[in-house]
């Protein structure tokens, strides 16, 4: 059964097992991170729900992204693709007995867009199922919103990201590394391995390790440096962070493992300080997720706080 | 070098144009072209070889001359040495810092006459051609004006001559005086929000707050965000340039590199006013800024206040809380 391949998504599963049952024919919005296992799932369920009819073509199809029932959107998300995919409404299948039609990345919809798709989610034909993915439930219009059931998508257990980039990643402690800052995505663990952000990773600690020494000017520099980045370059700020607190007395739940000696030698540097650093960082969490704020000033503000102490 | 062309160039509009105030006051006809128009280098040349109906001596002013479309028939008109019997001045303003190389090889068999824009910190020579502009229209001023309207004014020529007009219609035949110069100068914009951060950078508390007033008015709620991202800048820049003054001994030509500004603009705006504040000082401010920045991007009433109080705070050297 292609949908039981989907795992630790129990809610998911539920309820795309309903749908694939003709329990549920309302739209429905998959809320979780990004890489957790969402757009496979949907891709499963049609798999299965094509596969009813004895046909074996229908999973080929859909994998190959070919299948005229199974109609995907992501990269472009402006008006007229999506006044594109509500056309698909207006026809009947071609192969199979339903059409699933999935817009991946939900929240990036113009409000153009959005608005073109309020009447057909409102009351889509009966052969169709619609499908939101998003990251970020908060950021999709409250009017799509509102006519979508929400199934929610867990982070992944760390055991399952390591076994995913098992076919990419040779060195097991690396694979850890990765998949703890990917904080349970598969998708993002592969996506920081292929795309080297580990570098990334080792440039923020180099700006932590600027702070002991001192060099004002270099940490300005070395934030304006990140600016491209930020958002994730916070992040790993923060995993380095929660490193540095917990490694002396649980050094196992460490994220970057691969820096471990390095980080003991910083948390030596800092004494004290660190719990300074640490209670000015908590109190910022909340100016990373507000994009008006200017981010790069919050950053060199909490880094001179350590500098100045 | 006496063949028939003038090439004036470079990015002073007001000297470029009193090239063809020149040419105007020349005894010949004066046939005006802009390149703006669509200008050909053929319609140029044309131009220049088409005897007028009275045969008279001819000056053609091309204006925009950076802008004429192709060069060959022009290049061809200036390596013949223009009309024959020199009765056609070809005139070219070109509107760019450098030339292009038709107008470069026209200005190597004329003359060529280099238009550049005098900076801030040039008072002597601004002083200068204040003086000149005021002698041609028989102002008389007292030694201490064109000093101060240039201050006042800054380096646009253009504006200079227009306040030394208005001076002279103000003062009739009499010596124009300080107090002249104050009733006819008024600022280009009431204040910009730089100078109301720098002000309270350099603990000038009177002025930050006149400045901080005229930017709200100018400006209105807007302000709050140019002064909180203006603020923020500028302490950044004060922060690097404590830190290298202090820790690292850096002259200010150091410092200048550093920061990629003009060593007199480091030196006045960058180290003179860091040193009125201590490194610990800086970081507080900091903690204010960023405090401003959440504030005035929130929905917090009255975010002119909390502006004003993080300036006031800088001036006076209190960081404060501003929410």
């Amino acid at each position: 059964m292609p949908l039981s391949q989907v795992r630790h998504q129990p809610e998911g599963i539920g309820i795309l097992r309903s749908v694939v049952d003709g329990r549920w024919s309302s739209p429905l919005m998959l809320v979780g991170r990004k890489g957790v296992g969402k757009r496979f799932s949907v891709r499963q369920a049609a798999i299965e729900h094509f596969s009813q009819d004895g046909r074996d073509f229908h999973e080929h199809q859909i994998k190959a992204g070919v299948h005229p029932d199974y109609v995907e959107l992501g990269a472009d998300l402006g008006v007229d693709a999506v006044r594109g995919l509500v056309a698909q409404t207006q026809s009947m299948p071609m192969l199979a007995s339903h059409k699933y039609l999935v817009i991946d990345g939900a929240d990036e919809m113009t409000e153009a867009a959005a608005n073109a798709l309020l009447k057909t989610l409102e009351e889509p034909p009966d052969f169709c199922r619609f499908f939101l993915l998003t990251d970020s439930e908060s950021r999709v219009m409250p009017t799509v919103r509102s006519r979508c059931c929400r199934v929610r998508y867990s982070p992944l257990p760390e055991h399952v990201v390591v076994e995913g980039l098992s076919e990419y990643e040779e060195d097991p402690v690396k694979r850890v590394v990765y998949a703890r800052l990917a904080e349970g995505s598969v998708g993002e663990a592969v996506q920081f391995w292929s795309a080297g952000k580990i570098a990334l990773r080792n440039r923020v600690f180099q700006l932590m390790t600027k702070v002991m020494s001192a060099d004002l000017p270099a940490i300005m520099t070395g934030v304006d440096e990140l600016a491209e980045e930020l958002s994730l370059a916070i992040r790993f700020y923060d995993h380095l962070l929660h490193d540095l607190l917990v490694m002396s007395f649980s050094p196992d739940r460490i994220s970057n493992l691969d820096l471990a000696d390095e980080l003991a030698k910083l948390r030596k540097g800092l004494g004290p300080r660190l719990g300074l650093l640490y209670t000015d960082w908590r109190g910022m969490r909340t100016v990373f997720d507000r994009p008006s704020l200017v981010h790069e000033f919050h950053l060199k503000t909490h880094l001179l706080t350590l500098f100045s102490g | 070098m006496n063949g028939p062309f003038i090439v004036a160039y470079g990015d002073e509009p007001f000297l470029l144009d009193s090239r063809k105030d020149w040419a105007r006051s020349q005894k010949r006809s004066v046939t005006m072209l802009d390149a703006l128009d669509g200008l050909s280098d053929e319609d140029v040349v044309s131009t220049c070889v088409t005897p007028t109906l009275d045969d008279a001596k001819r000056i053609v002013v091309v204006d925009n001359a950076q802008k004429v479309k192709g060069e060959s028939a022009l290049k061809e008109y200036v390596e013949s040495g223009g009309v024959s019997d020199g009765s056609v001045l070809l005139l070219a303003i070109v509107r760019s810092a450098t030339l292009p190389s038709v107008w470069k090889l026209a200005g190597q068999s004329g003359r060529v006459h280099h238009c550049k824009k005098l900076a801030p910190w040039e008072d002597e020579k601004l002083v200068k051609f204040v003086r000149a502009e005021a002698g041609k229209i028989g102002l008389r001023m007292e030694d201490n004006v064109p000093f101060l309207l240039v201050q006042q004014v800054g380096p646009e020529l253009h504006r200079l001559v227009m306040e030394i007009r208005k001076m002279l219609l103000l003062v009739g035949g009499r010596k124009a005086s300080k107090k002249d110069l104050l009733e006819i100068v008024a600022p280009a914009v009431p204040a910009e929000p730089y100078q109301a951060v720098e002000a309270a950078f350099r603990k000038e508390i009177k002025k930050t707050l006149r400045l901080s007033a005229l930017v709200y008015e100018y400006l209105g709620e807007k302000a709050s965000f140019l002064l909180s991202n203006a603020l923020m800048r500028l302490i950044e820049k004060l922060l690097v340039t404590k830190h290298l003054v202090t820790k690292k001994g850096a002259t200010v030509e150091v410092v200048a590199k550093r920061l990629g500004v003009h060593p007199y603009r480091c030196k006045l705006a960058y180290v003179d006013v860091a040193a009125r504040h201590s490194l610990d000082d800086l970081v507080g401010h900091m903690k204010t800024l960023c405090r401003l920045d959440e504030t005035v991007k929130g929905s917090a009433r009255s975010k002119r206040t909390h502006g004003e109080l993080a300036l006031l705070s800088i001036a006076r050297g209190i960081p404060v809380c501003t929410s």
